[in-house]
């Protein structure tokens, strides 16, 4: 395991005891996000969330700043999500049903956290160091992330310290408090992996194909919808305009981040006999929802954030043309 | 059985050739039996370890070696004493046990496997985390919007930042799904 420390030195992320004691939190997530654009690995992480343990396999490559990934439930139905530079893939077993897009960020790389970001950090959160620790049997650095108000959870991240891959994730809701958690059990760091490894377990041609079948055309100019107030902390970091796959209809998803939280809000023009629209919230574990209808369009706000937020966002959402 | 048990053993002590590797990987795609398996020894082992964090019930493993003590069968009575005696004999032994951690949570879990339905259960819904009843499927949604809310969630991961596992998160949440109405 973990044979293969002159690849990631060469990739400038190794570090020695001496420099880790002088790091500050900043660093760190720095650290995690060239560590998530640049390493390879495979191993099994647990997500555990309200009262169940999911056991999911993931086998990810960065390579030549392209990155490919499989994700593969170990648990019930044998759902699986394979990703390489522009398209998405997940299979449904279960229902005979694929999904198939193409990847609609950023090519270069999954997006993260970028520098500038970082340091706009300290007006939504507070950052401090934890104590090192050990998870998967690797040493690992625990960075603390606090909210400064109820629009978005805190972090606990566990930052192995030789590679900067996040090992555990904390989301912390209130009274410090987790609402879930992610933590590879295992991980092997890999120089190459090879293709076989991001085989689907289903064949392609067992199941009913839904989403794009050939590459989409540019992104039209988004349509004028935006968010009048927001949370502190808060911007808009993606705007576009596409058609969603299985139904195929237009929609316009405005991305809007802290620079740790996300929120998504898709802008979906109602149709006549269409599916009932979604009004107020819902939520799935700590992934909050907010919908409502305006000026005959559906809006319907997502994001792993407290319901405060996707209601603050959805109720102030406009057209401005 | 056994023998695949042996073979995710050497998996999980990295101790692999890349043939047995794939010949592991290979089973926990076909074998239901298998995946079960490693899901448990994943567990168990992490919670031997103690990095399941705060969050999980601290007792898990007195419940399981509680278990085990009960059982009539024994098929590994030294290594199971070892799991016993290991919290007290920690910070004594604990460079040599590191070593043999993988090992005895999987002698554990063999014995773990040979309990009734209901006691797994039992260690299957202790207490991890929130206190949400269901929180893999949407609430309040009818099933056609439920889908759509699926495909919102897929869009939005492509653009989470990394408040997941680098950027996992959101296809976590997609993958672990619960389909079963």
């Amino acid at each position: 395991m973990f044979k293969n420390v002159l690849f990631v030195a060469a990739l400038g992320i190794f570090c020695t005891d001496s420099a880790i004691a002088k790091e500050s939190a900043q660093s760190w997530l720095m650290r995690m996000h060239q560590a998530a654009k640049t390493v390879s690995y495979e191993g099994t992480f647990v997500y555990l969330h309200d009262n169940r343990i999911e056991t999911m396999q993931v086998v990810h490559e960065s390579a030549r700043g392209l990155h490919r990934e499989r994700l593969f439930s170990l648990n019930g139905e044998a759902r699986e999500i394979i990703r390489d530079k522009d398209q998405v893939w997940c299979y449904l077993p279960n229902r005979k049903m694929g999904v198939h897009e193409y990847r609609r960020a950023d090519a270069s790389g999954f997006p993260a956290v970028r520098p500038v970001r970082i340091d706009g950090l300290k007006e939504s959160y507070d950052l401090k160091l934890g104590a090192q620790d050990r998870i998967a049997g690797r040493p690992v650095q625990l960075l603390i992330v606090k909210p400064k108000d109820e629009f978005r959870y805190g972090y606990r991240f566990w930052v192995d310290i030789e590679y900067g891959l996040l090992l555990k994730v904390d989301l912390v809701g209130k009274q410090e408090r987790a609402v879930e958690q992610y933590m590879f059990t295992h991980i092997v760091v890999k120089s190459k992996i090879d293709d076989e490894q991001f085989a689907p377990a289903t064949p392609k041609a067992d199941l009913v194909w839904h989403g794009d079948e050939k590459k989409p055309p540019p992104p039209n100019s988004p349509s004028g919808w935006t968010a009048q107030k927001l949370p502190k902390g808060y911007q808009l970091t993606s705007n576009i305009s596409r058609h969603l796959p299985i139904d195929n209809v237009p929609i316009e998803h405005l991305v809007y981040s802290d620079g740790i939280s996300s929120v998504s809000v898709f802008i979906e023009k109602l149709q006549p006999g269409g599916a009932k629209p979604m009004i107020g919230l819902s939520h799935m574990g700590a992934i909050s929802a907010f919908g409502v209808v305006m000026d005959g369009y559906q809006i319907t706000v997502v994001g792993e954030v407290p319901t405060a937020t996707v209601d603050y966002i959805g109720r102030s959402m406009s057209r401005t043309n | 059985m056994q023998v695949n048990k042996e073979k995710i053993s050497v998996v999980l002590d990295s101790e692999h050739s890349s043939t047995e590797f794939d010949e592991v990987m290979s089973l926990l795609k076909t074998d239901e039996s298998v995946r079960r398996s490693w899901h448990c020894y994943q567990i168990i082992g992490a919670a031997i370890r103690k990095e399941l964090g705060v969050s999980i019930d601290s007792q898990l493993v007195d419940r399981i070696r509680a278990q085990i003590e009960k059982e009539p069968t024994c098929l590994a009575p030294w290594r199971l004493r070892n799991l016993v005696d290991y919290q007290f004999f920690k910070p004594i032994v604990s460079l040599a046990v590191a070593a043999s951690v993988a090992t005895v949570a999987i002698f554990a879990v063999q014995q773990f496997e040979l309990m009734p339905s209901t006691v797994i259960n039992q260690v299957a819904d202790t207490g991890v985390l929130g206190a949400h009843s269901d929180a893999t499927r949407w609430d309040t949604l009818s099933p056609e919007m439920e889908n759509k809310m699926n495909t919102y969630l897929v869009e939005h991961g492509e653009f989470t930042s990394m408040s997941g596992m680098n950027g996992l998160s959101a296809y976590a949440k997609f993958v672990s799904y619960d389909a079963a109405p």
